[in-house]
């Protein structure tokens, strides 16, 4: 019963978003850049403890606790991914996202509040699981607006600041860079073996980059070598600079969900699941 | 070690497996001590051939598909024998066996190039723990589909206290192995996650997955609901893992190294 309701009431939800997809034109990501996005979360966290103190059986509390509301988001995340995964243009960046999403965001921050402070088996595993997930969503998906990368290409003659956009858009960045010295070493098939670029930061610091080695130009500017000029001498290379200041959030958020997983692996079944397996090698009803 | 003595130790492994089976299927009581030797014997077998393969190639073999098939058959009789050791269903070893030799068949059958390059983006302490710990997870939920397929033909709830405890060791390692990648994602290109085609599908396996485990833990969900959750979260894991090379959006993925 409380499923069927919970079905019409989500469906409602979702026309908007798939009319908001039809009819509006794309997303505007950028409207969503900081402060808009501190806010809304600031919003979100305050807003939703205090409905959860003040009208613990209201129908908007129940909705957004209930175990069926989790079965629903969830089947309606596989279908998105899915559709994205067998289409050969993904666009995650879309209004349906950004629905689904925000359901899913508030969602997990009510089962949250509800679990995690209060007394239960397995308290600390529910918390580091539900707030790692938490954290890790939040920081990919309000952090979106404030990402940004660009690409460099650097080579050997002069320091260089023309950086580019994804759609190739020019700005001028603070830090000059230039390559010194390229290595690549190659197998015998012909595949590189290795390569790094040694480059001049602001012609005056030697900074080395390499794949899976990125350089922390400053605590939110990470460098990363992404391409080179595929000669025997590379005269060039190109490096990306990813602008990411939600990273620490969601990089948290990843080794709170990491450590409740190994935690998961030790101690088992959720107590619930449990319970129903005894019932069941007694020979009951799951 | 090459791949050309494969099919030896392969096949050694799979004679040994067959007989286990055959115990466990064979035994008058419900465990047989001699097929679970026959299995392990089987694994010790078929590990030496990754253990060597792996000092010859001077890297992890992890790296083709047809690797890690290999990694996949050596998990998937690995969770079939502690299943069997755990619940003592005597038919398990019989279909891990078959799963098993039907990957083994492939990697003799149609192998890929084994060489020993491996390419930048793989040399980093992540690979080894981002790929052994995916495999074993698909190998777990292989155990799982296994049960629920045999629950769903013989119309019984008596495999779900093992299909539980399986689909959460497989969550758990799945979720790490995500995670895991998540880490190295942002070392090696600057984002955690990036809707490239295999984390979408990844994606998609980790949320049906995570589905079946609600549903289990409300108590809402029904039998035939369940079982098709594990059907479809598995066949969306044989697309993540080999299928999505094949469809149109494989040509952006950052995950082609082969």
């Amino acid at each position: 019963m409380e499923m069927k309701k919970y079905i019409t009431v989500w469906s409602v939800y979702f026309g908007v978003a798939l009319l908001c997809q039809l009819l509006l034109p794309a997303f505007p990501t950028a409207f969503f850049a900081f402060p808009v996005n501190a806010a809304g979360i600031l919003l979100a966290v305050v807003g939703l403890w205090v409905l959860r103190k003040e009208k613990p059986t209201s129908p908007v509390t129940r909705l957004l606790a209930s175990p069926s509301t989790t079965s629903i988001l969830l089947a309606l995340l596989a279908a998105s991914c899915l559709c994205l995964g067998l289409t050969s243009r993904p666009s995650p960046s879309s209004w349906w996202f950004f629905f689904l999403l925000t359901a899913l965001f508030l969602h997990l921050l009510m089962v949250f509040y509800a679990g995690a402070f209060h007394k239960r088996p397995h308290r600390l595993r529910f918390i580091l699981i539900h707030g790692g997930l938490l954290l890790a969503l939040l920081g990919g998906f309000a952090g979106t607006p404030d990402t940004a990368e660009w690409r460099l290409p650097v080579g050997k003659e002069w320091p260089t600041r023309q950086a580019y956009t994804p759609q190739y858009g020019k700005i001028r960045l603070p830090h000059s860079l230039q390559l010194k010295d390229f290595d690549v070493t190659y197998y015998a098939n012909g595949m590189p073996q290795n390569f790094q670029a040694h480059l001049l930061l602001d012609s005056t610091k030697d900074i080395t980059l390499s794949v899976n080695h990125p350089y922390a130009l400053s605590p939110n500017d990470d460098l990363y070598l992404v391409d080179y000029e595929h000669v025997a001498e590379p005269r060039f290379c190109i490096v990306q600079l990813v602008r990411q200041p939600w990273k620490y959030v969601q990089s948290f958020g990843i080794w709170l969900l990491l450590a409740g997983c190994v935690l998961l692996f030790a101690q088992g079944l959720p107590t619930g699941m449990a319970r129903k397996e005894k019932k069941i090698e007694k020979g009951g009803q799951p | 070690m090459t791949w050309n003595e494969f099919p030896w130790f392969a096949a050694t492994s799979i004679l040994l497996w067959a007989a286990g089976a055959a115990c466990a299927l064979l035994s008058k009581k419900s465990f047989s001590a001699g097929a679970a030797w026959l299995t392990a014997t089987g694994l010790c077998v078929f590990a030496a051939f990754i253990a060597l393969f792996w000092t010859v190639l001077q890297r992890p073999p992890l790296r083709t598909m047809g690797e890690t098939r290999l990694w996949y058959s050596f998990f998937l009789m690995l969770a079939g024998l502690l299943t069997y050791c755990r619940w003592h269903y005597r038919w398990l070893l019989s279909l891990s066996t078959v799963l098993t030799l039907v990957f083994t068949l492939m990697n003799i059958l149609k192998p890929e190039i084994h060489d020993q390059s491996l390419m930048p983006a793989l040399q980093s302490g992540w690979f080894v723990p981002h790929v052994t710990v995916y495999i074993f997870a698909y190998s777990v939920m292989g155990c799982a589909f296994l049960l629920a397929i045999a629950g769903w033909m013989k119309r019984t709830e008596r495999y779900r206290p093992a299909i539980d405890r399986l689909t959460c060791i497989g969550m758990a390692f799945l979720t790490l192995g995500m995670m895991s990648g998540a880490l190295w994602a942002k070392e090696a290109w600057g984002y955690f996650w990036g809707w490239d085609p295999k984390e979408t599908w990844a994606a998609a396996t980790w949320s049906l997955y995570l589905i079946y485990l609600h549903l289990r833990l409300s108590g809402k969900g029904r039998t035939a609901v369940l079982n098709a959750l594990l059907v479809a979260g598995f066949l969306c894991l044989q697309m993540c893992w080999y299928g999505v090379n094949y469809l149109p959006a494989a040509q952006e993925s950052m995950h082609v190294y082969s």
